[in-house]
This record gives C-alpha cells, sequence and structure tokens, in this order.
C-alpha cells in the first residue's frame, strides 16, 4: 500500500539480474562451457599480425612448453602453456582447423609403467589450460572436426575394448565407434560432411571405417600414417609389407581410381604423407635413391613432412641427415618456404595457427 | 526474492569451488577390494652395490630353493622354479640351475623402479614407506601379481615382497621365469628358446609388462625412427635429444638400458651388454609380428605363428650371453641375515575414544635384536583398529614393516643416522567405524622371517559420549 514494496522489487530486479549473470560465468568457468573461453579470449598471446604461427613442443623430462613461432614459424618462440606429464612421456597433439586450440594427449597419471593420459584443450589465443577427458592410452593423435567444436579420440575402457569418442569443447562425449577384440582403432579425419573416417587394425588387416561403416579393406597387413585428402576422396597411409614401409594412396569408395596411386608403386620406402593444400597433391618423406629422391633431397638426408601452413606456403619437415630409412640419423624440425630452410627450436610439430 | 537470489548465488559459488573432480575412493583392480597396502622397508645406502649383488643372486635362484615356514607358521614360497629351455617342440622341463641372465633384471628393475624399494621420501639407507604404484606394483620390481588386498589383511607373501628387498627381488625374478615359461604354450618362443642368450628373453620381457599391443614394436603409433632401442638417458645413445622413455616399448625400454647403463652418482649401474634387436627389415621377422599373429597369441593363445629367429647366419646375427660372472651363494645368507625380532608394549589395553573423534592409544616398539633386516606383518581383528607410526599422516595404517639390527647405521636424514631402527607402532581407535559400547579387539604383531614369536594386544574398546547419560559396564572393571 506504499512505496515500499516497489522499491523491494526494482532492487529486486538488479540483484537477478547480477546473481543471474554471475551465475551463468561462475557454473561457465566451472564446468568449461566452450563459450566462456570465446567470450573471455582474445588472441592477445599470438597478435594476428605476427603469423601464421608454427604451433609445436620443446620437450622437458617433467613439463612440456608448448610455443607458438611467428613469422612463418621464423620468428622467436612464444610459451603458449607448459603442459606437466609423467617423466619421459612427452605430450602428443594437433592444432584445430580454426587455429584456435591445440589438443593434446598427455600422460599425467599412473606410472611409467602403467600411464595413463588426458585429452587437454589448450587455447593458443590466451594459453588457458582445460582437462577435457581422462583415462586415455597415450598413444594417440587427436583428430579435430572440421568445425573445431570437438575432437576425436580413442580410450580403452576394458581389455580388447577399443572405442572412437567424440568430445566436445566442453566436454561432452559421444560415442563412434565400438569394437572388440582388434588391436586397435585410429581415427584419421572428417570428411567434409563431417564423417569421421578411421583405421580399424585386427586379425584381417587393415579396414578403412567411415562412421562405424566398413568401406574396404586397406591391405592384409598393418598399415600407419594415414591421412585424408582435403576434399575427403583419397586416403594416403604407409603399409608395411615384408619388412618396408611402402606408401599407398587409395579412394575411400572402392571401385574408384586414384588419381595419385600409380606414383607410389615403385617399391621405395615411403613414410608419413601429408596434402599440399594449394595443390591437392601428397608428399612423402622416401628413402633417397641412389639417383637421388624425388622431394627436396637436395640438402641430403631425408625430409618427413609434417605439417602446411594454412595457405600452403610454408611446410615444416622433420629433416633428417642420415642416408636412408635404416640409418636415418639425427633430426631437426626445419620450415621450408620459397626453397629456403630455416631450423626450428621444436622437437613436434602440432599444426600452424593464423589468428 | 532478493534472499532466493542470493542463495542461488552463494549455491553457484559452493559449486565452484569444489574439487575439479569429486570421486567416489576405488582403486585398480590390481589393488583389491579393500584398497593398497600399506608397508614400510628399508632402502639400501648403497643402492648399487647392495641392489646389484640382491638381483645377480635372485636371478642364479640362490636366496630360496624351497618354501620356508614363518615364526608364525604360516609357509610362504619364493623359492626359484627354474627355466625351461629349448625350441618349440623339444622344450626341457625347468631346470633350477639355470640363471636368468642378471643384466635383464637388473634393466627391469631400473625401468621400473631406477633401483628404489621405498618411495621417494625415504633417505637411501632409511626406513618409511615401500615404493609403491597406483595400481600396487611394489618395491624394485613393482610387483604387481598378488599383490591385491583382497581381505583387509595381508598374506605373509604380501608382506614380504613390500617390506623386504631381497624377497621382492626373489618374487620378480618367479614373475619373469614364469613369463617366460609360459611359452611354447601360451606365449611365442624367440630363436632356439636358449635361457642364455639375451636375444631369448625378448617375449618374457614383453610379458613382464603385459603382452599389449602398446609395446608391439610396429605398433603404428611408435615412430619407425626412434631406434632400435630406448637411450636410456645416455647422451651417446640413439634419440637421445629427439625421443623419451614413452616413445618405445617395454622390451626396447629394457634392452635399451641394458646397453645403455644408466648411471648413479657418475658411476655406471652395471656393464653395458650385447645383443641384437630383432631385424623386422627381414620377411619372416616382419610376418612373425603380423597383427594376425599378434592377435592369435594374446587373445587366443595360439602363438607359434609369432616365432622368429635370433640367428641369421647370412648377416652374422647371433645371440649373445650375459657376461656377468655367476655370485657367490654364501653372499644369500649374508643378504637376509640374522634378524631376531622382539616386541615391548602391554598385552592388552582399554582405549576409550571421544565424540571429537580422538581416541587414547597404546604404543608397541618392535626390535630387532639380532641382525639385518627383520620384516613382520601387522594384523587387526577389527577394523576399527588402527596400527600407525604417530607421526604418519592421517589414514596410513600400517599392515607390515621392518626392524633393522643395531648393527646397522639407519639414516634418518642428511647426516643423521642411528644404530639400527626400531619400529614404533601407535595403537588407537577409528571411532568412526568402531561400534556402539564397548568392543574388543586384537593387534598381532608377526615376525616372518629369521627369530621371534607373535606378539599379541588385546584391546578394550570403548566409545564414550555416544548417548547421554551413558553408563558403560566393563565386566570386571570399573570405570
Amino acid at each position: 500500500m506504499n512505496s515500499s514494496p516497489v522499491l523491494r522489487t526494482r532492487v529486486s530486479g538488479k540483484a537477478i539480474a547480477i546473481a543471474l549473470g554471475t551465475l551463468v560465468i561462475v557454473l561457465g568457468a566451472r564446468f568449461g562451457a566452450p563459450w566462456l573461453g570465446e567470450a573471455l579470449g582474445s588472441p592477445a598471446l599470438l597478435p594476428s599480425d605476427a603469423g601464421p604461427y608454427l604451433i609445436g613442443l620443446q620437450p622437458g623430462e617433467a613439463a612440456d612448453r608448448i610455443v607458438a613461432i611467428g613469422e612463418g614459424g621464423t620468428g622467436a618462440a612464444i610459451e603458449v602453456a607448459v603442459l606437466p606429464h609423467l617423466p619421459g612421456f612427452s605430450a602428443r597433439g594437433a592444432v584445430s582447423p580454426d587455429g584456435r586450440y591445440l589438443a593434446a594427449v598427455v600422460a599425467t597419471s599412473g606410472t611409467a609403467a602403467q600411464p595413463s593420459a588426458e585429452l587437454l584443450l589448450v587455447d593458443l589465443w590466451n594459453g588457458r589450460v582445460r582437462s577435457l577427458l581422462g583415462g586415455l592410452p597415450y598413444l594417440q593423435d587427436p583428430v579435430w572436426a572440421n568445425d573445431s567444436r570437438s575432437v576425436a579420440v580413442t580410450r580403452e575402457p576394458f581389455l580388447g575394448t577399443v572405442e572412437v569418442i567424440r568430445v566436445g569443447l566442453g566436454g561432452g562425449q559421444t560415442l563412434l565407434v565400438e569394437r572388440d577384440g582388434v588391436l586397435g582403432i585410429y581415427p584419421v579425419g572428417f570428411a567434409p560432411d563431417g564423417t569421421l573416417y578411421s583405421v580399424l587394425l585386427d586379425a584381417r588387416g587393415s579396414t578403412l571405417l567411415r562412421g562405424a561403416e566398413e568401406v574396404r579393406l586397406l591391405t592384409g597387413g598393418l598399415t600407419r600414417d594415414w591421412t585424408l585428402s582435403p576434399d575427403g576422396r583419397e586416403l594416403a597411409f604407409v603399409a608395411l609389407e615384408g619388412g618396408k614401409y611402402l606408401g599407398r594412396v587409395v579412394p575411400v569408395e572402392p571401385g574408384v581410381a586414384a588419381a595419385q596411386a600409380a606414383a607410389f608403386a615403385d617399391g621405395r620406402q615411403r613414410l608419413a604423407p601429408v596434402w599440399d593444400p594449394a595443390t591437392g597433391r601428397v608428399l612423402f618423406a622416401e628413402e633417397p635413391a641412389a639417383g637421388g629422391g624425388a622431394f627436396a633431397q637436395s640438402t641430403g638426408g631425408i625430409d618427413r613432412p609434417l605439417a602446411y601452413a594454412p595457405d600452403g606456403s610454408a611446410l615444416a619437415v622433420e629433416h633428417w641427415d642420415g642416408s636412408s630409412f635404416a640409418a636415418p640419423g639425427r633430426p631437426e624440425v626445419q620450415v621450408i618456404r620459397g626453397g629456403e630452410r630455416l631450423p626450428v627450436a621444436v622437437t613436434r610439430v602440432f599444426g600452424w595457427s593464423a589468428p | 526474492m532478493v534472499r532466493t537470489v542470493a542463495a542461488a548465488l552463494l549455491l553457484a559459488l559452493a559449486v565452484a569451488a569444489l574439487p575439479p573432480r569429486a570421486h567416489a575412493q576405488s582403486w585398480p583392480e590390481t589393488c583389491g577390494t579393500h584398497g593398497p597396502f600399506d608397508f614400510d622397508t628399508y632402502e639400501a645406502l648403497d643402492s648399487r652395490g647392495t641392489y646389484n649383488l640382491a638381483i645377480q643372486l635372485a636371478a642364479e635362484g640362490k636366496f630360496f630353493t624351497a618354501p620356508y615356514r614363518t615364526p608364525a607358521g604360516e609357509t610362504v614360497d619364493f623359492s626359484y622354479p627354474g627355466v625351461e629351455q629349448g625350441p618349440r617342440g623339444a622344450r626341457l622341463p625347468p631346470d633350477p640351475s639355470v640363471r636368468v641372465p642378471p643384466t635383464i633384471v637388473r634393466s627391469i628393475v631400473w625401468v621400473e623402479s631406477s633401483y628404489q624399494m621405498a618411495s621417494g621420501s625415504v633417505p637411501w639407507g632409511g626406513v618409511g614407506p615401500a615404493l609403491r604404484s597406483f595400481d600396487c606394483g611394489f618395491g624394485l620390481g613393482q610387483v604387481t601379481t598378488g599383490m591385491a588386498n583382497t581381505t583387509g589383511t595381508p598374506s605373509a607373501k604380501q608382506v614380504l615382497s613390500g617390506t623386504h628387498f631381497v624377497f621382492n627381488l626373489a618374487e620378480s625374478v618367479r614373475i619373469l621365469v614364469s613369463k617366460w615359461n609360459a611359452a611354447p604354450e601360451y606365449r611365442p618362443v624367440a630363436g632356439t628358446g636358449d635361457p642364455a642368450a639375451l636375444e631369448d628373453w625378448y617375449f618374457a620381457i614383453w610379458s613382464y609388462n603385459g603382452f599389449a599391443w602398446s609395446n608391439h614394436p610396429l605398433n603404428p603409433e611408435r615412430d619407425p625412427w626412434r631406434g632400435e632401442v630406448y637411450h636410456c638417458l645416455d647422451p651417446e645413445g640413439p634419440g637421445y635429444s629427439w625421443f623419451g622413455y614413452g616413445d618405445y616399448t617395454y622390451p626396447e625400454r629394457v634392452y635399451g638400458c641394458m646397453r645403455y647403463p644408466p648411471k648413479r652418482d657418475g658411476q655406471r649401474m652395471w656393464e653395458p651388454v650385447e645383443f641384437a634387436m630383432p631385424r623386422f627389415d627381414q620377411p619372416d621377422v616382419a610376418s612373425a609380428f603380423s597383427a594376425e599373429n599378434w592377435l592369435e597369441c594374446a587373445l587366443y593363445l595360439r602363438c607359434e605363428a609369432m616365432d622368429y629367429p635370433t640367428t641369421i647366419p647370412e648377416l652374422g646375427v647371433e645371440p649373445h650371453p650375459d657376461p656377468s660372472p655367476p655370485a657367490d651363494p654364501a653372499l644369500g645368507a649374508a643378504l637376509l641375515g640374522t634378524p631376531r625380532l622382539a616386541v615391548e608394549g602391554p598385552a592388552s589395553a582399554i582405549l576409550q575414544t571421544s565424540p571429537d573423534g580422538t581416541s587414547e592409544s597404546v604404543t608397541l616398539s618392535v626390535r630387532n635384536t639380532g641382525a639385518w633386516i627383520g620384516p613382520f606383518r601387522v594384523r587387526t581383528s577389527a577394523p576399527w583398529l588402527r596400527v600407525r607410526h604417530p607421526n604418519d599422516p592421517v589414514g596410513r595404517t600400517l599392515d607390515g614393516g621392518v626392524a633393522i639390527g643395531s648393527e646397522t647405521r639407519v639414516v634418518v636424514s642428511g647426516a643423521q643416522t642411528t644404530a639400527g631402527y626400531v619400529s614404533v607402532l601407535l595403537v588407537d581407535i577409528d571411532r568412526a567405524l568402531q561400534p556402539q559400547g564397548v568392543a574388543h579387539g586384537t593387534v598381532w604383531v608377526e615376525p616372518l622371517f629369521g627369530e621371534g614369536v607373535p606378539f599379541r594386544l588385546d584391546i578394550t574398546a570403548v566409545k564414550s559420549g555416544a548417548l547421554p547419560n551413558q553408563r558403560i559396564v566393563i565386566p570386571g572393571l570399573a570405570r
């Protein structure tokens, strides 16, 4: 009957707004909402005018430095984050397609004989690190979805059971594939339509999976280093046959001809294919031939391609100074740009970021 | 409304303040349903000399030739079973006179524990908690098999494995030998199955860590250029600046430390040995390690197709022996010593707990009037009886420990030492688990090696103040 109730209502409205806002932020921070990082983040660590940045790792016995090297891999190393791990177990990972995040698999618990890994999300813009999932095998590289909103990883919930799960940036999980009695399932990449391709290793050999569906048998033996072409139509990989690593390129759909398949049927050993985003061609590390190799062998040794810059203008490689796959020599990460090579002080490359 | 919003805000802040992950307490299966045992142990002052000798004797089966009875009458078996030998189809039964190559055991112990029997908080030459992994691997050999706590009370064998380095090493060797003897029925045979050949132990070493796909040398997640073995932190080793421990399979770690021995205080822990790793560039070796063959063996125990040669005459590849000379068996007795345990303390006690959770306590002293390491077990008849050291953290309940003879200087910290080590035990009541009113329980302290007699302490526990005006009557006592 007087102004007091009205006054109380006004105060309550402000309180509601403030309280709700605080609640949303607090709960977002507590439970790792993906939008929170975006709302609070800015490329403070990595100025956009100094990119693209090569994202790599400087190892330590018990912690790794994640660094960004600007100017196309020729600038100074900027420390983005430090990731502690079990002694002797360096992080593995991949940069998201939008260049914003590093998804890292890091052995953080268990023992050296029985390690257990976490999936960590490193925001390359501000160095923030969040744990998305624990209890994972440490021997794996996460695979990003094309929209950079989730990653695919594997886990082994029971002895002999392998699962591929999609983990959202907020930590939500979706089971994509599950198999028993197999050696492993290895996520390879997401096609442009969002379908995950994986390779299943079991007693039959290596089988390409589209989602949970078996698409084609790749070989009757072990394979490795699988990579999907940017258009999602071809798969490059390495087959282990008769003690040799042989490069292969096949269409993901059986019965379709692969344009580059013949180029790698020469019996020479190959490893670690990557796709050139500018030309659509695939590049392998090749064992030097007597008359010289096909790729960048002018300096001697062997180049293992790691990652092209997003615009294709530079390529990070591991350069080994040996003369054969049996004796590869000593490695060094280098960036090749315009025919010039520059050494980079990292031991692992996770990809490129161009804020 | 303001109160409601304020309450919501407080709730949100409270939720945010919670620890990031709050799990119910659980343990890996290897720890058992009752969780890990807590053991004390002695860490040798000269770890290199003492543990190398003990490993040598354990690998040669010189410590125990038969099961023995503890002073309390329990039979335990740490005897060396001997190794089978010969190829598939011509395998000879286990021969206790044939040793495990000692350098293999040294390297496994290094890879497992860095030659530590005790946790990192215990000084060399000191007594303290045993090294224990999250999955209940104990001590030098990180013995996991048989260490599960399934009843709440450890067996004498579990205590001995967790408290005394000789028993721990003897058990580690028994486990490794069991992996070797699993061939040819359940595991492949490397080479001709010759236990004197370092190369022929490849599958037994692999199995010590689990015959897992992650340890398969051709696992596609492993770098083919990592080098054939781990550099063991030797700057001269292959891949030293590039690859770490985690980049190698378990056999590559063990063989790597055999070739590039680790150093402590600038001294190599052992002499390097020569051997050849599997030649995967040879089609017959590569095909033996195929996915199909590994799966058949790992899942269905059909392992013949994984057998591979360790002798390839055309390439000059042949197996190598361990050059370590045999140890003097008499030294085994010296490493076991002649402990004689005596427990000082009352035979009975009445302990009362208060509503604030505090408990009266009684103290026992376990003294070794003999020599060297005297292991003992602690047993209780009820879960509300706690036994620990006076300064132990809350939650530690001692299941076994050691007392050291006064002839041995035991390091307390830094340069401070004492003549021997008396294990002081504090017995009290966990009020949260204590029954209402009056309850009776018993604590036993039992010598497990050497001389001594089991000690018994009868406890009458009184839970006071639980009920208003509660009157407690203990037969024969007024209180």
